[in-house]
């Protein structure tokens, strides 16, 4: 079977369904009494090559419409009683049927051209894969809706059950479309109203899947892309404070840490900004406590230097925060500042290995001081005392409640 | 002249008489009136006169299978439909000899 012999079974069975439909009134089995062979006989009056092909079926027999008039006409049954359902479904048949009219007044123009009959019969040819397109259209909204298959939707399901709906969908649509399933006038009308949602859904569709997967890559590049936020990760959490405690196992207050490079390290990514920095609110507390680096000897705050204690916004110097862009301690700050809680009051101590070697490898490490923006100096390296801004002793470093 | 007008009195008579020379399915009936020169009658009043007469008790009907496609229902003439062929040839006749020497006389004048 050729795709056009299936063009013309599809055209056939969907002029015969109209028929039927403009019959339904008479009852269901009258309407099958009637229509019975109806689409051989018009597959015969169509093969039969003594008539002159005059084009689409009803160009041949006349609107669905007058053929079933005729057949109830002849057969001595009474005329389809006119639209009985009121005002409202006549208001809205009027405009329908000048539509069919200006419609098929459009068809026959257009077949008369000398370039639509080779586009008609490609169309045609094509239809098959319209069939397939519904019946994906109306399986992606049906496992949208019923939310069996995440979202956004891709070209193709991922579970089982999508999988069943899609092959299902495609199937009823291909069977539907080549005329094998035939079904009473409601629901006929009923899936054509559904075609041609999906026609316009399968638009939507088509432009949205793709994109929406594009966005979701972009999202996720983007994700992997941005640079990581400066942090300390323990125990697969962010770690929000840090606790030394020498080889001993004594507390040491007002540590400074630095990575091999002598870059700062912070729990605070945004510390110094106010506006960005983490708030917390402990139990019974009124406002909200922001960590608090210690301050150098500027009197900026340094945010690698452990552990880190807590204060409220009063606390910080805001007036010269906007002056000097460095956030600072105001001078009465101690009273309000908050002591952090240590885990341990001490730790088992530990023998350093080599220690007595590696004390006297050190280098004295002045190049790499934070600098007061909290970044470290790294283009002249740690051994490049020109490098330094800072002195050439360890900055001195006064958590100001340490005592 | 309208022919499809004067057609309408006379489609029984014309399916009788098709049928009555042999059995035949909806669309061969419909060919079979058109070869014999009536072929300004639509497709679906032949099929509703079909259905018509076999309601009435003047046709019988049986299905066909086909190997290829839906199947074909036929349809025969029986005791009933022969009797009413007969009637209405004898009518046919006689109002077609009225009329002819209706209008030759029409004519003379």
């Amino acid at each position: 079977m050729t795709a056009m012999d299936t063009g013309v079974a599809t055209d056939i069975a969907q002029y015969a369904e109209q028929v039927r439909a403009a019959l339904a009134d008479l009852g269901p089995d009258q309407v099958d009494d009637l229509t019975d062979g109806l689409e051989a006989n018009l597959a015969d009056a169509l093969a039969d090559a003594g008539r002159a092909p005059r084009g689409s079926l009803v160009d041949e027999f006349g609107s669905p419409d007058v053929y079933a008039r005729e057949l109830r006409a002849a057969a001595g049954l009474a005329p389809a009683a006119e639209q009985r359902d009121g005002v409202l479904r006549a208001a809205l048949a009027a405009p329908w049927r000048a539509f069919r009219e200006i419609d098929r007044a459009a068809l026959a123009r257009l077949r008369a051209t000398r370039w639509f009959p080779g586009v008609e019969d490609l169309l045609v040819a094509l239809r098959p894969a319209w069939w397939v397109l519904r019946g994906w259209t109306i399986a992606h909204l049906v496992l949208q809706v019923a939310a069996v298959e995440p979202y956004p939707a891709f070209w193709l399901p991922s579970t089982f059950a999508g999988w069943a709906v899609l092959v299902t969908a495609v199937v009823a649509s291909a069977q539907w479309g080549r005329g094998r399933w035939r079904t009473g006038p409601r629901w006929h009308r009923l899936l054509r109203l559904v075609s041609a949602g999906s026609a316009v859904a399968s638009v939507v569709l088509l432009l949205w899947v793709p994109s929406a997967q594009r966005n979701e890559l972009a999202s996720l590049r983007a994700a992997v892309d941005a640079p990581a936020v400066d942090g300390v990760v323990a125990g697969g959490e962010r770690a929000t404070n840090l606790f030394v405690y020498d080889a001993d196992g004594e507390p040491v207050d007002g540590a400074q840490i630095v990575d091999q490079d002598g870059r700062p390290v912070t729990t605070e990514p945004y510390g110094g900004d106010l506006w960005r920095q983490q708030q917390y609110w402990p139990g019974g507390s009124d406002e909200p406590l922001f960590r608090t680096g210690a301050p150098g000897a500027d009197g900026v705050l340094r945010w690698n230097v452990y552990p880190l204690r807590s204060a409220p916004e009063g606390a910080f110097d805001l007036d010269r925060y906007w002056e000097t862009n460095g956030l600072r301690l105001r001078d009465d700050a101690d009273g309000l500042l908050v002591e952090p809680d240590w885990p341990f009051t001490t730790r088992p101590p530990v023998a350093v290995p080599g220690a007595s070697a590696a004390a006297e490898g050190a280098t004295d490490d002045t190049g790499s001081a934070p600098t007061t923006d909290g970044t470290a100096e790294t283009n002249g390296g740690p051994t490049d005392p020109a490098a330094g801004v800072a002195p050439s002793t360890p900055e001195p470093v006064a958590p100001s409640a340490a005592g | 002249m309208d022919t499809t007008q004067l057609l309408k009195g006379v489609l029984d008579v014309a399916v009788l008489a098709v049928v009555d020379d042999e059995d035949g399915y909806g669309y061969d009936v419909v060919r079979r009136l058109r070869a014999a020169g009536i072929d300004e009658v639509a497709d679906a009043s032949v099929y509703g006169t079909l259905r018509r007469l076999y309601a009435a008790g003047a046709l019988t009907s049986y299905v066909v299978p086909s190997d290829e496609g839906p199947h074909r229902k036929y349809y025969g003439i029986n005791a009933q439909g022969r009797a009413m062929l007969e009637a209405q040839r004898k009518d046919w006749d006689e109002f077609a000899a009225t009329m002819t020497r209706l209008l030759r006389t029409e004519e003379g004048r």
